[in-house]
């Protein structure tokens, strides 16, 4: 009697993990093998595999230059997000780190960008970038076709999606200088220290753990940029804003060419885990002092 | 003045009590205004990088406010010269905005529902019990955090298309209604708390679901806050997976609604920013109400410096 | 030389509020081993910070070497400070936690190694010079906190309360080093404690503080023999002083003093004739320390002829506890005349429940105002300002 009442309640513990491990079979594991599945195979237009190809599609990938310009484009736009939010975020921040008259509204303004959607904030970004009516232009006297020309278009759309990044960062710097112990400042104080040399010496270092982490959910975060493309840029002009995300959604459909796209998820898959393990291996042996 | 602040280090001596209270005086004016200075800078550096920060928005409400006319001009037009609320009132009317939003509100708020209930429920369970496989279980859990949702978007399309649940509310819930970063906060929150709760509620008679409704889920109340508000936001703002599986207007949600009215003819820029602000607002009211205990719960503990 | 006065110092956090430090004036010499100490809240760790240039000065006047500092920034103060919570910079390792106040300043690289191994070498820590403050233990932490001042080469050192958070055994030892690196040095030395075994015990002027004000300020064994009032005799020593209510009554030739279960103690000699001059059929506060309360009785008429009537110097009570304390005991008592405590040698009589008669050696009891608290035979000795 004992033994089974014993033997129940080991598995009920079962039913507890019942419910999000059966929306991640059917949403997570079953789609990732599928994904893998279908990008060893030619498809036909209903996402159907057809024909096994092998690696083929991988290796279509690899030899086609509008794979290399979309993963170049991808590198250069998350290395200007990533800078971009990480500094933005930053700044405001240390702006806010000591107490001053109306730092709520201050500090809630520094992190609000985080609850706007990308659709909507590219919309935005559409009307102050037009070339006629653009604030933009009015307001610098330039004259330049910010989203219908290749040099400025990645820019825009990476410039637009750092300040979406931007509103959390502020929120784990904060915390991150939240952290660090108001005693080590009023000790560099007495030790001599400037506000410069406090900054450099104390609160960056200080920083360095949350640093990393940031620097990592933020470069995963800008490789799956979506809504900004779509909306703003439409991967043009030419193939200048094509980030593989994009490039996934229009070879699945536009093109319906799935064993393609399915070889790009995985190639974006790969990307993501091994910054993921990075992140794990940093967190775990903790850049912690 | 300035040179006042070095000859500060008076010497003793030399000075009458009159001049000695007038020197202090002047000194704790200067020490005084240097502080205003200070406060001031501080203020003005704050304004501007938050002006900055906030201009997308606030030029998104102004355009939303302005006739269209006014927008289209060479002018400077940052502020509307006659403010109206025609826009809103064109676009709640020409567009289903209303519902929209209702259809937004049913997948946020049920998306949010669900995530706690499931990650509270695991997370429970990997925190408290013992079982075969936790270790294996909880790696899963955790190793899904490296699947980036655009990775598996097209097999999930190609899934769902095949279950025929197309262009339905529960196609727009059901892939979200887990989250492996809930688990892990939730469980983080849980181990800080001592096993002996647990085992003492077990002893008073306490069932396992009773104890997660009566004692875990009051004490995690911060956590439960800080979840809720990132996972609605971030279901408000879904795009990509609503653009593939949505196809009536019916089954829009906002950001979905919203973006087809994206384009650039005269009639249609200031009544889509009035969309826009419109659908904005509700991420925005939520974010500014719930801000307080989304750090709380998010950062309490979680990051460590 | 190095003097630093504090003339009328106040410190108001918000206006309105209530002042944190009141009026405090003090001289500190060079070479002074001072300890401010008080219960939490008192204002001493404000007055510090106001000295080291942490905290604004409200109003009154620093003077530092005949120089008035009340708005000298911190680092131009020449001051080094431990911090309570050791304030070590957490993302460098003990050299250059040691070394940093030195490096901002540019200082010759070689000089500061010279210094950094001296310091380490005066607390011996020099074998964990190559360390990160995480890895230390509290003992070890404080170490590096007090060398990261020593090196510095500063005439006036501020401590915050450095001890607290270290176990008896290592505070003990550590009082040691202090001591004994202030003599080596010979720098002045401010002191913040809660710990009146600390003040006694360090210092060579002891600051009492109690509700911003500085409620006495002399060495050691004045402030332990002759408390300026109820506070001090009762924050001072341990265990504390016992008190006992009473009035003062002068039936005849004698002045005696009455206590709350009508007990009646004659006043010594030295001690009638203010009290019976100023406090006659008044309210006062006997204080008496454990250790002046004693088993054995006085030896009747001792032989010096006039004097008060020493067996009339006993009090009888419920012993309530009893404390071993190693070479002395304790036995804690209740009395209607009110709750106190004694210090006797081991060897003493008497278990818990049991009633016990002690004598009171009421030549060293103190007398305080029940009004003003104050000491009714303190007389302000020193010229503190």
């Amino acid at each position: 009697m004992r033994k089974a009442a014993r033997k129940w309640k080991g598995s009920s513990a079962y039913l507890y993990l019942l419910p999000c491990f059966c929306v991640f079979a059917v949403f997570l594991f079953y789609p990732f093998a599928k994904t893998i599945y279908l990008s060893l195979y030619k498809t036909n237009k209903l996402g159907q595999a057809k024909l096994f190809v092998g690696l083929e599609n991988y290796k279509n990938l690899l030899t086609s230059e509008a794979f290399y310009n979309s993963m170049t484009v991808t590198l250069v736009f998350v290395a200007i997000v990533v800078l971009g939010s990480m500094l933005l975020g930053l700044i405001a921040a240390v702006l806010c780190s000591k107490a001053f008259p109306g730092i709520r509204v201050f500090s809630t303004s520094y992190a609000l960008p985080m609850a706007i959607a990308s659709s909507g904030a590219a919309m935005i970004f559409r009307i102050i970038l037009n070339p006629t009516i653009g604030i933009v232009n009015k307001l610098t006297g330039l004259d330049i076709n910010w989203i219908s020309d290749p040099r400025y278009a990645l820019v825009c759309v990476a410039v637009l999606t750092a300040w979406l990044n931007s509103g959390i960062n502020f929120l784990y710097f904060s915390a991150g200088l939240g952290n660090i112990e108001e005693s080590i400042y009023e000790r560099a104080s007495v030790d001599g220290a400037n506000a410069v040399q406090q900054f450099f010496r104390l609160t960056l270092p200080g920083l360095s753990p949350i640093l990393f982490y940031t620097l990592v959910v933020n470069i995963i975060q800008a490789f799956q940029s979506f809504g900004q493309v779509k909306i703003l840029t439409q991967g043009g002009p030419g193939e200048s804003t094509n980030l593989i995300v994009y490039s996934i959604y229009r070879d699945a459909f536009f093109n319906y060419r799935f064993g393609s796209a399915a070889a790009q998820s995985v190639v974006l898959f790969l990307i993501v885990m091994a910054l993921t393990l990075v992140m794990f291996r940093i967190e775990r042996k903790g850049v912690n002092y | 003045m300035s040179t006042q602040t070095n000859a500060m280090a008076l010497r003793r001596g030399g000075y009458s009590e009159a001049e000695l209270g007038r020197l202090h005086e002047e000194m704790n004016r200067c020490a005084l205004r240097k502080k205003h200075v200070q406060t001031g800078l501080l203020v003005a550096a704050n304004t501007l990088v938050a002006l900055v920060i906030l201009f997308p928005l606030l030029y998104s409400v102004s355009v939303a406010l302005m006739p269209s006319n006014e927008l289209f001009t060479m002018e400077m037009n940052l502020i509307p010269k006659h403010p109206t609320f025609e826009n809103f009132i064109r676009a709640w009317t020409q567009v289903p905005l209303l519902r929209f939003i209702i259809n937004s509100f049913l997948v946020a708020g049920s998306i949010t529902l669900g995530q706690i209930l499931t990650c509270s429920l695991a997370a429970f369970a990997f925190a408290f019990l013992e079982f075969r496989g936790k270790n294996v279980l909880f790696l899963l859990v955790m190793a899904t955090m490296m699947v980036p949702g655009e990775a598996t978007i097209l097999s999930n399309y190609l899934t769902v298309s095949g279950m025929g649940i197309l262009d339905t509310y529960s196609v727009l819930i059901l892939p979200s209604l887990t989250s492996a970063m809930g688990i892990f906060l939730f469980r983080q929150f849980y181990l800080s708390f001592p096993m002996s709760l647990f085992e003492s509620a077990k002893l008073d008679g306490c069932t396992n679901l009773r104890f997660i409704v009566t004692i875990l889920i009051p004490l995690t109340k911060s956590a439960i806050g800080a979840m809720a508000v990132y996972t609605f936001i971030n279901a408000w703002n879904m795009y990509m997976w609503p653009l593939l599986v949505t196809g009536s207007e019916n089954m829009r949600t906002v950001q979905i609604g919203i973006s087809m009215l994206n384009s650039v003819d005269a009639q249609s820029v200031t009544l889509m920013m009035a969309g826009v602000v419109t659908i904005i607002l509700p991420s925005m009211v939520i974010f500014i109400a719930g801000q307080k205990s989304l750090i709380k719960g998010m950062f309490s503990g979680a990051v460590k410096g | 030389m190095s003097e630093i006065v504090l003339k009328n110092v106040c410190k108001q956090y918000e206006k309105g509020q209530q002042y944190a430090v009141q009026d405090v004036s003090l001289r500190i010499g060079e070479g002074e081993f001072v300890i401010f100490v008080g219960p939490s809240g008192c204002g001493k760790s404000t007055t510090l910070r106001m000295i080291a240039g942490l905290e604004e000065i409200s109003r009154g006047e620093l003077w530092m070497d005949g120089a008035l500092c009340n708005y000298v920034e911190p680092k131009e103060r020449g001051l080094a400070m431990v911090f309570q919570n050791y304030a070590l910079y957490p993302h460098m390792n003990v050299y250059d936690n040691l070394a940093f106040s030195l490096q901002i300043r540019k200082m010759d690289k070689k000089e500061i190694d010279r210094r950094v191994h001296e310091a380490a070498g005066m607390l011996g820590i020099e074998h964990l010079l190559r360390q990160r403050p995480g890895s230390l233990s509290g003992g070890q932490k404080q170490r590096v906190a007090i060398g990261s001042a020593l090196v510095r080469n500063v005439k006036v050192f501020l401590l915050d309360e450095p001890l607290s958070n270290l176990d008896a055994k290592l505070r003990a030892q550590m009082r040691v080093e202090l001591a004994e690196i202030h003599r080596k040095l010979g720098a002045t030395m401010i002191y913040v404690t809660h710990d009146q075994t600390e003040a006694m015990t360090l210092g060579t002027k002891i600051v009492v503080m109690d509700q911003g004000r500085i409620r006495q300020a002399d060495r050691p064994a004045e402030i332990y023999n002759h408390p300026a009032d109820r506070f001090v005799a009762g924050f001072i020593g341990s265990p504390s002083m016992n008190f006992f209510k009473g009035t003062i009554r002068v039936p005849g030739r004698a002045a005696f003093l009455e206590l709350e279960d009508g007990t009646m103690l004659e006043v010594p000699e030295n001690r009638a004739g203010l009290l019976e001059e100023k406090y006659a059929g008044q309210r006062v506060v006997l204080g008496i320390r454990p250790e002046d309360l004693h088993e054995a009785g006085w030896p009747g008429g001792s032989g010096k002829t006039g004097h008060a009537d020493r067996s009339s110097w006993k009090l009888e009570g419920e012993i309530v506890a009893r404390e071993m304390l190693g070479s002395e005991c304790m036995l804690y008592l209740e009395s209607d005349a009110g709750d106190f405590a004694a210090r006797l040698p081991v060897a003493v009589r008497g278990a818990v429940g049991e009633k016990k008669q002690l004598y009171l050696d009421m030549t060293r009891a103190h007398y305080f105002d029940a009004q003003t608290e104050k000491n009714i035979f303190y007389r302000e000795g020193r010229d503190l300002v």
